[in-house]
Parts: C-alpha cells; structure tokens; sequence
C-alpha cells in the first residue's frame, strides 16, 4: 500500500512536464466552461432580468415538470430519437464506407475531384440547402417530377405531403451533405496506413476487398470507435434549423421535435424563457452524457477504445 | 485572484498565438494599428470644431439600432447628419443584428447587465406587448408615460390629431397602464387586406364563363378550368385553387376562402381570435360550426381535384415558380404582393390574371382577412440613460411633420418634392378613383428600392396620416389608368369594407396572464392549421373528426385561451 | 497461375463496383455544388421564380457586381480572414498541447482529466453566464470575443487525442526517453512532425468553425467594423426566410426579399471560395503520414 503510494507519487513527478503543459488548457477551460457552468443553476430558477441569475427565486423542478407535461411531450420525444436514431445508424457508416472505397481508387486524380467536390456541399448553408430539396421533389416543376412525368406521362406523387417520408428525406438529405465532410478524419486515418503492410499482403495474394477488410477498415478501427462514442453522446441533437425549414402542416405530427418544439413557445409569447430552456438542454445533456458513459464503457470493453 | 489568473491566461494566449504562427500574425499588429489609427481618426475630425469638444459628452446619444441591408451606412448618413446638426446633439449607433429572432436574443443578453447598455433603442416590431411589459416592469425600459403628456417636452407628439394619437396611445400603454415606448403611425390600406384573389381572365373568356360571386359558383368554374384545357396544351395540368399555406402575406388561400363562410383573419392577430357580434365577446372561430362547412367546402374541392394540395407543401420559392411556369396554370389564386409575379406590369402570366372581390358564401358572409391598423412600437429609452432630456428631444424630433417625412422619404428636392408647380400635374390612383382630390407630395428618387445612405431606412417613430400616404405621387412614372398593377384603389373598394364592424385589436397581456396561456397561444394556431391541412386533403375525415378536433383544442387550454383574452380585451377597453 | 487470374478478376470486379457507387454519389453531390454557382450567375427573378435548374438562367452578373460594389462585405471578408487565421493558431497549439499529453498512458490521472474535458461538451451554462463572463473580462465588441472562447473544442481534442495515441508507435517513445529526451522535447521533436496529418484535420475543422461562425459575433460584437462576413451572408439569407406578416410592411419586405435574392448566391460563392483552397493544401499532409508507417517497420 505504501510503496504503491509512494510509486504514485514518483509516477506524478516523473511526468512534471506534461502537467505544466496541461496547465493552460486546464485553466481555460476552467475559466471558460466550469466557471459559467453555475448558470445552470437557472434551470431550477425562475429567471427574472433584474433579479439576474443568483438573484431570481428557486422553483425547484418545476421547469423540468413543465416540460414534461407539455402538451406534445411524447409525439415530440418519439419523433426526436426516431430521427436522431435513424440519422446515426444511416449517416456513422456511410462515410467510412465511402472514405474506405475512396481510399482504394487506383486513379489519383479522379480520387482528388471527388474527394474535393463531395467536401463542397458541407458549406451550403442549410437555408439554401433547404430550399434545393424543396424544388428537386417538388411533384411538379422539381427533378423528380419532371422525371417521373417524363417516364408515365402523370403527375408525381407529392411525396413532400406524406409526413410518413419525413424521416427519410431528412436522413438522406443530411447523407448527400454531410457525407464528405465527415470522411475527412477517416480519409486522413487511412493515409497513415503503412504501404508496406498492403505489399505484402498483394505477395501472399490477398485482392484487394481483402485488403480492405484485413488492412484497412483495422487501421481506422479506434477512430471509428470514437467517433461512434462521440456520435452516440449526440443523440438529443437534432438540426433544428434543418427540421424547422423542412416543416409543413402535412409532416408536423412526424417534423415536431423538442428544439422546434420549445422555440414555437417561445415564439408565441414572445419572452425568451431562459430558465425553461436550460432545464431542457439540461435533460438532453444528461442523457446524451449517460448515453455516451454507455458506449464509452462497451467500446473500452470490447476493443480497448475509450474516451476516458 | 481570478483576476490575475485571466491577466496570465491572456499573456500566455498572446505570446502562444504570437510565437506559434510567426508570418500569420503579422496581419494583428497592423489590424490594431489601423483600429486605433481609424479611431484617432474619428476623434482628430470630432473635436475639428474646438468648443464641441466638451459639448460631445454632455449631446452624445448611443442609439442601438438593427443592420438593414438597404442602409450602407449609419454613420455617414443624411439623416444622421440632419438629426445631429438640427438637435446639436451626437449620435453613436451600437449595431443589432437584423433578423427578429437575433435581436431578441441580443437584448435579453445585453440587459443581463444594466451598466453598458445604450441610451435609446430602435427596433421594428420586434418586441411583443408581453416583452415591452416584462422589460418595463424590471426596470430596463424607462416609463415614458409622464412625457408623452407633456406639451413642453414632447411638442411634436402632442401636436398629432387627437384621433390618430388615441390609437397611438393605446397601442403603446402597456397592461400595467404605463408606456414604454413611442409608435410609427403610418396607416395605408394595401397592407391591411393582402388575401386578394386572383382568377385567371383569360380562361374565363376563352370558355365563356364570368366572373365568380359565390363560392358555388367558383367551384362550376373551377371545374370548367379542369376539365377543359383552358391553356390549350393538350395536358391537364391546370390547378384550380392555389396558394401556400404557411405564407405569411396573402398566400394562404384556405383563410382567404374561409373567410366566406365565417370571419377568420387567419391567425395574422391574437392567434385568430375574432369578436361576437356585439363586438362585447372574445370567440374563437376555428371552433364554430361555419369553420366546419368551409373545410368540407375545401374538401369537396380537393376531392375532384380542383384544390391543389402543395398549398400545404410549397415553400416561397416553389409558389412563385407554379405562378410563373411556360404556360400558365393556376386558375385562382391568393396574393398580397405583386412581386410573387417578378416584373408584373409585363409578366405574361400575371395579365392573364384579374383581381376578383371576396367570394359570397353559402350564408351570404363575404369577409376578407383583416386585422385593424396598430402602429408598432419603435423607440424605448433604457432607464440608464443619462441624458433623458435629450433623449427626450430626440424620440419627438421624429414625429416633427418634416423629420416625418425625412425618415420615410429622403432629402427635400432630391429624393422628393412638395413644390406645386411640380406636383400640381401629377395624379395617382386614389385620386384619379375620386377618394382623395389632389396628391400633396412626390416621390422624385429610387433611392427607396435601393440600398444607400441616405436615411434609417423608416426604423423609428413616425407620424403620418391615412392621407397623407394616400396622397403621394409617383414622380418618376407617370400614373397610368391602363397599368393593371395599379390596383391600389381597386383593392380599397373590394376589400377594405369587407369585414365585421367589431374587429379584435391586439390584445395586451399581463406577465402572468401570458405566463398562463403561453402553450395554448403556440399550439393552437399550429394545431389550427395543421388540421386544416388534414380535413382539406382528407387526412382526416371532417365528419367523423370533427368533434375530436374540438376536443384537442379544448385539451390545449382554448377555453382559458379565450377567457384570458377576453380580461384583456376588457382591461385594455 | 490458375489461382492468382481468379483474383485479378476479383480486383477488377472490385475497382468496377466501387467506382461506379462513387461516380453516382459523385454526380449526386455535383448537383447542389452546380446549382449554387448556376443560381449565381442566373438573374435575382429566374432563382426567386425557381427557373434555375442546372444551368444558369437569364445569364446575369448582377449580384457579383452588387456584392463587389458593397464595401462592407469585403471588411467582413477581411475580418472574418483575421478571426479564422488568428483563432485557429489559437485553438491548434492549445488542442495539440492537451491531446499529446493525454495520449501519455503513462500520465496518472488522464482519464479524469479527459473526463473533465469531455464534460464541457455537454454541459455548458448557457448564453447568460458567457455573456456576464465575456463582459467582465472586457472583451465585449473586441475582436478577443470571437478568439478567445471556444479555444479548445472536446470533440477535436478527442480526435486529435485519438489519432497521436494510435499513429504514434509506444516503442518510438520508449526509446527516445532511453535516450536521455524529455516529455518536452519529445513533443517539439518527435510528435510534432509525425503530427502532420492531425494538424492539418485540426486546421481543417477549426478553421472551418471560424469561417461558418456567426453566431458569437451576433452576440459579443456590436461595432459594424468588426463584424464578419457571416454576420453580412446571415442577413442577406434571413432577408426571405423573414415572415412578412411579422413586419410593419410587408409589401416592402416582399421587395426586400426580392433584392436579397439578387446577390444571395453570389455571396454564398465568395464565401466559400477560401474554404475550397484550403483543402488542396490540407490533402497533402493527408499523405504525408505514410511516413509514421516506415519510421514503424
């Protein structure tokens, strides 16, 4: 017991440096996300403007309670994480697949283009972005309209009115953004991969799915496993700006999700309820914080990969 | 100790940032460099003129005022100048952001604290009656009650017919009967009436069919225009019955027909809430049997597919291009702005186009969507303003007749001219209709459309009656009688009557009575149109759930809804 | 011989399959890229009424022109150039500082520290408490408003963390400590070139962060000087997102909507011309790290 202490102890100053270099980053974000993080205490507060935030008097859960008994709770609940579910299982292995495949293509050039064009859409904001599904499956004057009457010689089904199909243009709408820019970190993964590992794989006769499999998809193993964490740890989150413009009076029962949700109250009174919509980041974050706890936890377990 | 902490964090982060990117930072030093040496520059050209130097800190006004893409520049402005030298005062703007939802946001951030904040605000209809109130009763607004009284201190805003102030006055006293704020009155008609429909003449004549009166009539019409290739390109593409839904000036064409069977202005006001008869009781009248008829009138449109159903799917973009498509193919259809036609005195499409009055329906009701003229609220003082007495001076310089017209208009003889040998040959539509006899003034500039310098683009208070803006004339172009988008006199004599003789005004709550109603004021509206758009498409059916409807809306508080408006609505008389 | 044919048959079917998925998500991807540099040169009426479809429309230069003619807009490209530069520097040394000396398995204690950097992810006060900070530390409407916070992103230190621990071999540190090199000097001289590839994700990502940002801008600044592009590029986008019912005059914001529209898409082009130059330079530390392998074997 006591010469492990005092090996500890040994272990701590044998590594001074590394403390003294931490120490900036540490004091930062002491300063800069510990220190502000007292305001959340406004979610146990009615906040009031010239009482400020420790001033303002305490109502214990009942902005929590507010929330809850709200009126939509459970269709907009379910419509959060059908979304977010969705999004995460459809748009976490796309991009490795993509980067995977990008990485194998033989001509560099045309790698290149692709690489570069399929990183473009990323920075189209999301208003315009919106506005460019809106016209292409637009049942009449859209591509897909014209395409279809092209090919029966009718009028397209709208297909923007089925609330049912939200979910997926969503989804897919976010996978032909988002694809490329998400790649980046797996296509710089793969660089690193050791050429020399591929040669002698290509003497023992291995193709080159073999090597995809055997080689590759190994090499970015533990940042695909932290990215999976992070994305997990991210569930709550859904674009509300994406959804918000993506809304109509067809789609709303399938479209209304907690961020547009508490926004429309908002709106509607027009005050802004500071304490009410820190308690409802608050719930999102504590379980996106157990969500990500989970997976932290399974991943370290199954392949030795954790953020902490 | 936090302190001293930061001041290192600082150092460090300078010296990391300096050390680490030697070329990059080059840009910093001279970036500050030219900071100061701009700022050195504003103060050498403030203090030119010796004995203003003193003068800067007792008549400096800081005005928060929102970015506008039509106004380059705050600072070297013509209005700025000509308020500065007529009030030997100084101006310095603190900038907001444009978008509504980003000032909102700002303000309750900047009023966190109450020791920098400027002296005066201007914002255009940003702040609901609730908020003004919730900033008024923590003490960031100051009470402007006592000076707007006050002939000595406020000159101009006294000298505002009593008529036209009354309405101000209201509009500005908050449910705590204090006011915080000073108005724009600028009425005009066009903006009050924007669900004007349009049918398509052209086809009409071509099947030798008339003008609709009733909705009955409407719907042999529209089925003519379905059935009978009125564009002649041999595809039945044509649509009946146009719109969309969600827009917000006219193009929501399931208000705009409903108003035939039951007044509803569409949830523009107090979330749809209309008057009893009587005008003594708040109704709601999405919830009355008459609402119910016009969705099954809706309804039987759709079902022979004379309704389009993207009236619930369209965005602004997607509206524009059905109006605008090669050969035309909207029969009837909602607008408030002619510019959802680009270029309408020559579009093709829009002159196949006719305006049409309201429709009668099956009851004999022939209503359009109205809500009464309010001013809206503009100017606030914060009340740490040091120099209320000049901040005083300032917000009543703007309903001075000239400034009025100043901040609207432009400079005198450049951007327009009251001079009678000009205007005395020039006419417009309200006079050439006989409404009004002569115009007073003309607009000789384009400066309006444009971005320039030359004013605030109209953020601020302002006086100008019913009249006077009515009476202007376009001295760039000629009035022309034959122009078919001159409709503004049109539109006053088929619209502007056509609504019930009580009209709901906007109601002023109370802090708790908001507090109260505030998820059934964001839910029911939605929900409203939302159900619309399932009992006109079928979604839903109207017979069978109709009355679970009711039941919904009574779930989501409409009866307190609607007791709640009717106190205010009472306390506010 | 028979054996090794088969398999040149599997690659070959292999490289078929694959290009041709990623030539369709290639012109899938195209399209939106297309349309905005269309819409662009398409006059303000053919975008608004939806005739743009692939090409431009009514070929017009007037929204480049009327964008080149705004002063404004090129000090908020300066600006926001100054603010991407200067505050990416910032967060990289900081981010690439805590990543290495948490990617050290052999520094007590990493975990809880990166648990107390993971934390801020999640949990942050909200807009009061940063503002009140922001303020009391005098950076309100100073350019350090816009630097200073957010130097150090969880989820890029996660990455950036994750890539040193498992590209850097242990075995390279061993020896180098047996070589008498301290945890200082190993970082300057050993991790930082082999570091290559994650700097460049880092510059990638911050930079990018900066460039899109607007939204601490619309809080902390107030003085039109300083304000970025995105500030600008926001108001010209919400200017037809607004409702008009919302407004005093809708008739004019209709308008306003209109003129918006004229030189929406040349200023979403502008704006993202840096964003595309950058990456070319970034793609080629992407290779770099071929080296880690050979320093490796």
């Amino acid at each position: 017991m006591n010469t492990k202490q005092h090996s500890l102890t040994r272990r701590i100053k044998l590594r001074w440096q590394l403390y003294l270099m931490l120490l900036l980053p540490l004091i930062y974000i002491i300063i800069f996300a510990y220190v502000p993080m007292g305001g959340l205490v406004i979610a146990f507060k009615k906040y009031s403007v010239n009482l400020g935030i420790w001033g303002s008097p305490w109502v214990g859960f009942q902005n929590f309670i507010k929330f809850f008994s709200s009126y939509k709770f459970e269709n907009i609940i379910r419509n959060t994480l059908t979304l977010s579910l969705y999004s995460l299982a459809v748009s976490f292995p796309i991009p490795i697949i993509f980067a995977l495949m990008l990485n194998s293509m033989l001509n560099e050039k045309y790698k290149k283009t692709i690489q570069t064009v399929t990183y473009i859409p990323y920075f189209i904001s999301t208003v315009v972005m919106v506005g460019l599904i809106l016209q292409v499956l637009n049942n009449r004057s859209g591509i897909y309209g014209s395409l279809y009457t092209l090919f029966t010689g009718k009028t397209a089904f709208n297909i923007l009115a089925d609330g049912k199909l939200f979910k997926h243009i969503y989804v897919w709408s976010g996978v032909w953004q988002g694809t490329g820019y998400s790649a980046i970190i797996y296509i710089a993964a793969l660089a690193g991969v050791d050429q020399s590992l591929h040669e002698v794989a290509t003497i023992d006769g291995a193709n080159r799915f073999q090597r995809l499999i055997y080689i590759d998809i190994p090499a970015i193993l533990p940042t695909a496993s932290i990215m999976l964490i992070l994305a997990v740890g991210n569930i709550m989150n859904v674009g509300f700006e994406k959804v918000l413009l993506m809304q109509n009076n067809l789609n709303l029962n399938y479209s209304e999700i907690i961020s547009t949700y508490v926004y429309k109250v908002g709106l509607a009174s027009g005050i802004n309820d500071f304490s009410l919509s820190t308690a409802i980041s608050m719930f999102n974050s504590v379980i996106n914080f157990i969500l990500l706890s989970i997976a932290n936890w399974g991943s370290k377990k199954l392949n030795g990969n954790g953020i902490f | 100790m936090k302190k001293i902490i930061t001041l290192c964090l600082i150092l460090v982060l300078t010296i990391v940032n300096l050390s680490s990117c030697g070329p990059k930072t080059a840009n910093q030093p001279t970036d500050t460099n030219k900071q100061s040496t701009q700022t050195e520059n504003k103060q050498t050209e403030a203090s030119q003129p010796a004995d203003k130097a003193k003068t800067d800190a007792d008549n400096k006004l800081v005005v928060a005022i929102q970015t506008n893409s039509f106004v380059t520049d705050y600072d070297n402005n013509y209005f700025t100048k000509y308020l500065e030298e007529k009030l030997g005062m100084d101006i310095e703007f603190y900038q907001l952001p444009s978008a509504q939802d980003e000032v909102k946001t700002k303000l309750s951030l900047m009023v966190t604290s109450n020791d920098n904040l400027p002296d005066v605000l201007i914002v255009s209809k940003v702040l609901t009656p609730e908020t003004i109130l919730q900033y008024g009763n923590s003490g960031v607004f100051m009470d402007l009650t006592e000076y707007t009284k006050d002939k000595s201190k406020m000159p101009n805003y006294n000298a505002i017919p009593a008529e036209d102030k009354n309405i101000m006055d209201a509009t500005q006293t908050m449910a705590n009967g204090k006011m915080y704020s000073l108005s724009k009155f600028e009425p005009e008609t066009w903006n009050l009436t924007p669900n004007r429909l349009f049918i398509n003449r052209a086809w009409l004549e071509k099947l030798g069919l008339s003008i609709p009166k009733t909705t009955d009539e409407l719907k042999t019409v529209l089925k003519a225009f379905h059935e009978k290739d009125p564009n002649g390109n041999g595809i039945q593409d044509e649509i009946g019955v146009y719109g969309f839904q969600s827009g917000g000036y006219g193009q929501n064409i399931t208000a705009t027909l409903m108003n035939a069977f039951e007044f509803w202005n569409g949830g523009s006001l107090n979330g749809g809430l209309a008057l009893s008869e009587d005008g003594k009781k708040v109704i709601a009248p999405f919830a009355t049997d008459n609402f119910k008829a016009g969705l099954a009138y809706m309804n039987d449109l759709y079902k022979e597919g004379l309704l389009s159903p993207e009236i619930f799917t369209a965005d602004g973009t997607q509206f524009k291009a059905t109006l605008n498509s090669e050969a035309n193919i909207v029969g009837l259809t909602s607008i408030g702005s002619l510019s959802n036609y680009p270029d309408a005195s020559k579009n093709k499409n829009f002159l196949e186009m006719e305006m049409i009055e309201p429709l009668t329906g099956p009851n004999g009701l022939s209503y359009t969507p109205y809500s009464d003229y309010s001013p809206s609220q503009e100017l606030f003082v914060f009340s740490n303003c040091k120099n209320v007495d000049l901040a005083i001076r300032f917000a009543d310089e703007f309903y001075d007749p000239y400034t009025s017209i100043i901040t609207r208009f432009g400079e005198e003889e450049v951007d327009w001219t009251k001079d009678p040998a000009k205007i005395s040959s020039m006419t417009n539509a309200y006079v050439v209709d006989g409404i009004y006899d002569k115009v007073t003034m003309a607009v000789i500039s384009n400066f309006w459309p444009e971005p320039s310098a030359q004013t605030w683009h109209n953020f601020g208070p302002r006086y100008a009656s019913l009249e006077a803006a009515n009476t202007v004339a376009n001295g760039l172009k000629p009035f022309d009688p034959e122009d078919k988008t001159q409709l503004v006199a049109k539109n006053y004599k088929y619209y502007f009557t056509k609504h019930p003789q009580h009209i709901l005004p906007l109601l002023h709550y109370t802090e708790e009575q908001v507090e109260k109603i505030e998820e059934a004021l964001a839910n029911i509206p939605t929900y409203v149109n939302q159900s619309m758009a399932e009992f006109i498409t079928g979604a839903r059916s109207i017979d069978k759930e109709w009355d679970k409807y009711l039941d919904d809306l009574k779930g989501m508080g409409l009866e307190e809804w609607v007791n709640t408006a009717q106190e205010a609505f009472n306390n506010g008389k | 011989m028979h054996r090794l044919k088969k398999f040149d048959f599997d690659d070959k079917l292999y490289y078929v399959i694959t290009t041709i998925i990623l030539t369709v998500f290639f012109l899938l991807v195209l399209y939106p890229c297309i349309y905005v540099i269309s819409a662009s040169f398409s006059s303000g009426v053919a975008v608004q009424s939806g005739k743009v479809v692939l090409f431009p429309v009514d070929f017009s230069l007037e929204g480049y022109k009327t964008v080149f003619n705004t002063y404004t807009v090129w000090l908020g490209f300066r600006n926001s150039l100054f603010y991407t530069i200067v505050g990416t520097a910032i967060n990289v040394s900081m981010t690439l500082v805590a990543a290495y000396c948490l990617s050290r398995r052999d520094l007590p204690g990493r975990n809880f520290i990166m648990l107390l950097f993971t934390f801020t992810m999640f949990f942050s006060g909200g807009m009061i408490p940063h503002y009140i900070l922001i303020q009391k530390l005098g950076f309100l409407n100073t350019v350090w408003a816009l630097l200073i916070p957010g130097a150090i992103g969880a989820y890029n230190l996660i990455v950036a963390r994750t890539f040193i621990q498992n590209t850097i071999p242990n075995e390279l540190m061993e020896a180098s400590q047996i070589d008498g090199c301290s945890d200082f000097t190993y970082f300057i001289q050993i991790v930082l070139p082999l570091s290559k590839a994650i700097i460049a994700v880092l510059v990638l990502f911050y930079g990018v962060r900066h460039w899109n940002s607007y939204f601490n801008a619309m809080i902390y600044l107030h003085d039109k000087n300083l304000y970025p592009l995105t500030l600008f590029l926001r108001e010209i986008l919400m200017a037809d997102q607004i409702d008009p019912s919302t407004v005093t005059d809708p008739e004019l914001q209709a308008k306003l909507a209109q003129t918006a529209g004229v030189i929406k898409y040349a200023l979403i082009v502008i704006s993202m011309i840096p964003v595309l130059l950058i990456y070319p330079f970034i793609q080629k530390y992407f290779v770099k790290g071929v080296m880690i392998g050979s320093i490796k074997g």
